[in-house]
């Protein structure tokens, strides 16, 4: 029976992480098994999909964690004076941005965060060529799609990629925790909108961030390092706020928006002809079937679409609200509506030996 | 089995094999009920089956227990290939749903047993290497010690507490919500 101990806890549900951690406590051989190598990397194998272990969200004080599930960072969640800008692949991108900050000439101090291990890495400044109109920033894995599977990349090196406008162009620079620098800028035309501050879809390799107006994406080659602008399909009205997402199949740039009256899916599909993709509607979700009478009296918008786990998440005057995909269900995660905007933090969270923690990163100290 | 169809390998899942339990109780099963162990399967690549297949580590009564799964799964996969590939229309998919159900009420009621059967199919499923029966049974093992403290946990299944208070600490110490 010995050897089948494993067995039987690797199929503990990731979303409850407190369970594996209740498991370590209960004798040396677990606790050894379960923080080896080995156990960790086979639990993210059979599990495959990391769980949503918070939500990131924007507060007037600062970036706060609000809990899925029984993991809690260290500290009081509150990141006081620091602001959320993206989550991927188990990392977390922070700026800088006390009410009183004045960065002049460069991007406010960035920072990338793993909440497991509190662990954070600064970035050195980035000087702005010209002092921009509008910006937003992804972190993601530096191993492309094809070289890591992101189950367990946490401790690995990392991009950020920084997007922009101003008054002559739109730029990107590139960040890589390899060579500890930023790149040189690229540019392309200008495109009369302004990049907004929400969450960015990783698909292939390339990376997609929302314009203001709603009517159309900026995309970001990894590869090529070329900046081009995406149309969306049209809409009903103008700064109609959508949020992006990579679907559930990880192949194709989908987002979400709504009026008020409905929830709407789109998915951009390849044409099977080899011609430029085009956007398909893939789903209405009628707003009054879904909700009881009253329940979201003041909808208001489409904050996030986490395709991935089939979550869209959506705020009203009463609160803030998941719509499960599946079932249909709402939840009211916060009753808090004075977030802009939310980022969902999914990882894998095994008990940890201190010599797994990436040596590379500090410990974060808030505040 | 990968494709049924063709004359030969319908011949072939017809065929009997012979187990034989660690108490020398013999059962005749269909090949296509033995080869969701993939420890037979191989047997029969190897075309060591002959005069039966002695299963040295697997009493009669799991053995009994484990062909009673194998059976019930080896149809349901004959099944799936059935309808699947060629009936995609409603009645068909009311059929599979009916059916999924009715494999997920089996499975229920197969797991209704001791800790110590539990344990044994375990093993047995592990040693005959039958993923759907190792996954289900270890599942259950899983579920059960949810909400269990340690001190419960250990209670349950007879461990031997040799953290020392400082190890304890540790863990605890830094993942404190653990046990908020």
């Amino acid at each position: 029976m010995e050897e089948l101990v494993e067995e039987v806890l690797l199929r503990f549900p990731p979303a409850d992480p407190s369970r594996l951690i209740a498991a370590a406590l209960v004798c040396r051989r677990w606790r050894s098994l379960l923080a080896g190598p080995g156990f960790r990397r086979r639990f993210r194998e059979l599990h495959r999909s990391p769980p949503l272990l918070g939500l990131l969200c924007n507060s007037p004080t600062g970036a706060c964690l609000l809990p899925a599930c029984a993991f809690r960072p260290p500290g009081d969640g509150l990141l006081r004076g620091w602001r959320a800008l993206d989550a991927r692949h188990g990392r977390v991108l922070l700026r800088w941005d006390p009410a009183s900050s004045s960065s002049g000439g460069s991007c406010p101090p960035l920072v990338v965060w793993d909440p497991i291990t509190d662990r954070r890495k600064d970035l050195p400044p980035l000087l702005w060529a010209q002092y921009p109109y509008s910006w937003n920033a992804a972190v993601l894995c530096s191993a492309g799609a094809a070289g890591c599977d992101h189950l367990d990349c946490c401790g690995g090196h990392f991009l950020v990629v920084v997007v922009g406008t101003n008054s002559k162009e739109m730029f990107a620079h590139v960040y890589s925790s390899e060579s500890g620098a930023w790149s040189e800028a690229t540019s392309a035309r200008h495109h009369n909108d302004s990049v907004d501050f929400a969450p960015s879809a990783l698909v292939g390799n390339a990376l997609y961030f929302a314009f203001q107006m709603g009517a159309t994406v900026l995309e970001y080659d990894l590869g090529t390092r070329e900046m081009a602008v995406i149309r969306l399909p049209p809409r009903a009205f103008d700064w109609q706020r959508i949020a992006l997402a990579t679907t559930h199949d990880g192949c194709c740039l989908g987002f979400a928006t709504a009026d008020r009256s409905a929830i709407y899916l789109w998915k951009r599909e390849a044409s099977s002809q080899g011609g430029d993709a085009h956007w398909a509607q893939t789903r209405v979700i009628e707003l009054a079937k879904l909700l009881p009478a009253g329940t979201l009296s003041a909808f208001s918008d489409v904050v996030g679409f986490v395709d991935s786990i089939g979550l869209i998440y959506v705020r009203t005057a009463d609160g803030l609200f998941t719509v499960d995909l599946k079932s249909s269900q709402v939840t009211k995660v916060s009753k808090d509506t004075g977030f802009s905007g939310i980022f969902p933090y999914m990882s894998f969270h095994t008990p940890v030996s201190c010599y797994l923690v990436a040596s590379n990163m500090l410990p974060f100290v808030s505040g | 089995m990968a494709s049924a169809g063709s004359g030969d390998e319908k011949a072939a899942a017809a065929a009997m094999i012979t187990l034989i339990s660690s108490d020398n109780e013999k059962f005749e099963v269909t090949e296509a009920t033995a080869t969701l162990s993939q420890t037979i399967r191989h047997m029969i690549e190897d075309g060591c089956t002959d005069g039966g297949v002695p299963l040295p580590n697997v009493t009669s009564k799991i053995l009994a227990r484990v062909i009673e799964y194998c059976k019930k799964h080896a149809t349901a996969a004959a099944g799936e290939e059935g309808s699947s590939s060629s009936f995609s229309d409603a009645a068909f998919l009311e059929v599979d749903r009916a059916f999924l159900e009715e494999l997920e009420e089996f499975d229920d009621a197969f797991l209704e047993v001791d800790r110590a059967t539990l344990f044994d199919l375990i093993l047995a499923a592990n040693y005959l290497d039958i993923k759907g029966l190792l996954n289900l049974t270890c599942q259950k093992v899983a579920d059960s010690v949810k909400g269990k403290t340690p001190e419960q946990i250990r209670e349950m299944y007879n461990i031997v507490n040799d953290l020392t208070p400082e190890e304890e600490a540790e863990i605890r110490r830094e993942t404190q919500w653990a046990f908020e």
